[in-house]
């Protein structure tokens, strides 16, 4: 036993090799025809993340800005499935299409909002976790709303190692 | 309690301090004193609880003195300076991509993290090999007669080299609120906590190895010590094939 846990404490350290440095807070409403996704991204990499796309430093997001973070920064988060894997209990689903991306900068936070066509099952979860662990995406039971006759809860998504919050949604 | 819920509670914990830090670096132009120390306050505790998570060099600590039994004040020795270099290798990042290159933190970040990792990994399999070596070569020796070697001075620079995007985020937020003073000795505070974490992490290991079988079975002592090298050597293999992610964050 003593020997094991020390091989699985080295081993385990091993195998992991990030911890979260950015800090989503991820809102989600769950709406008839689409789900839409607000990220609120913490202050600090607000700050980073304005400092590279707020050309002329006006901290506001321009049209053109928004759609140069949107291709440079937001839709580089496609190979990682922009955090928000659909499941259907067993099986998981990457996003392949995102609709409505908006990018604002409000009370000192970088707003990233944008809508993910609704499943074909009628009970789903959305799980919200970065595989890499960089970042860390904080669901509460305050940020989730869902259309009359939709229920849906946050739950922990036991994925060992994930920092992960998920929403499970009956239609 | 399950690891997820332990890795949650330990997500919560560090946007607390994030959070926190951000809401004082703010008050600090109201111009009292308590936000100042109660930043300092905050990174010490941000660094405890950061480095508790994986990376910032525990495990490579946990393989070498596995291998390499030390006295307890070198552990701490270890750990604290694991921690400032690491501090001190993102506060150079900061400050040169600030004032010298004058790109983003967050650029430079992705293109000096990804390398040095690499480089990082490929210097750990070296000092691996070589702790391999004295290993092998001391498979009679008991516990009593090892002595702590220098080579720990070279564990601290592998370990802590790659900067701690934890402490890059911290700077450049002070610096774009115009409190860069502030913002280094958090830093400098920030590395103490994470030094005291790795610190207990390598402590923890010397208590196991104070366990009953291993003082009294050389044989074990010297399996635990070849357990210790494998770790190493794995680290930095792992590092090595797995670079850090050069996405935005």
């Amino acid at each position: 036993m003593f020997f094991r846990l020390i091989v699985f404490a080295c081993c385990l350290s091993t195998f992991l090799g990030a911890h979260p440095h950015v800090f989503i807070d991820t809102k989600v409403n769950v709406l008839p025809e689409k789900i839409v996704l607000t990220w609120s991204f913490d202050e600090m990499s607000s700050a980073m993340l304005m400092d590279d796309y707020d050309k002329n430093k006006n901290k506001k997001l321009d049209p053109d800005e928004v759609a140069f973070m949107e291709k440079d920064h937001f839709r580089t988060l496609e190979p990682y499935t922009y955090f928000t894997h659909m499941s259907d209990g067993k099986d998981e689903f990457d996003l392949k299409r995102i609709i409505e991306f908006n990018a604002s900068f409000e009370n000192k936070k970088l707003i990233y909002t944008f809508a993910i066509p609704k499943p074909k099952f009628k009970k789903y979860e959305l799980r919200f976790y970065d595989a890499e662990m960089y970042v860390a995406l904080i669901v509460k039971k305050e940020w989730l709303h869902c259309s009359d006759g939709i229920k849906c809860k946050v739950e922990s998504y036991d994925a060992d190692f994930y920092y992960a919050y998920k929403v499970v949604v009956q239609e | 309690m399950t690891l997820s819920s332990i890795a949650l509670t330990f997500a919560e914990a560090n946007r607390y301090f994030n959070t926190e830090l951000s809401a004082h670096f703010r008050a600090i132009d109201e111009g009292s004193l308590m936000p100042m120390l109660l930043i300092f306050a905050l990174s010490f505790g941000y660094g405890v609880v950061h480095a508790i998570g994986p990376g910032h060099g525990k495990a490579l600590v946990a393989g070498y003195l596995l291998a390499n039994p030390t006295k307890r004040s070198h552990i701490f020795q270890i750990g604290f300076m694991i921690a400032i270099v690491h501090a001190l290798s993102a506060l150079v990042v900061t400050l040169a991509a600030t004032y010298l290159i004058q790109i983003s933190a967050m650029k430079l970040f992705r293109q000096v993290n990804p390398p040095l990792f690499q480089i990082s990994g490929a210097l750990i399999v070296l000092m691996g090999c070589w702790l391999l070596y004295d290993v092998w070569r001391s498979r009679s020796i008991t516990k009593e007669s090892i002595r702590p070697q220098k080579s720990r001075f070279g564990v601290v620079v592998l370990a802590g080299v790659v900067p701690c995007p934890g402490v890059i985020t911290l700077c450049f937020f002070a610096i774009t609120l115009g409190h860069i003073t502030i913002g280094m000795i958090a830093a400098v505070f920030m590395s103490l906590g994470m030094g005291l974490t790795i610190s207990l992490a390598g402590l923890l290991i010397n208590t196991l190895q104070k366990a009953r079988p291993i003082v009294t079975q050389p044989r074990w002592f010297w399996a635990l010590r070849f357990i210790g090298v494998l770790c190493v050597i794995a680290l930095g293999i792992w590092f090595l094939l797995n670079p850090m992610s050069t996405r935005a964050f």
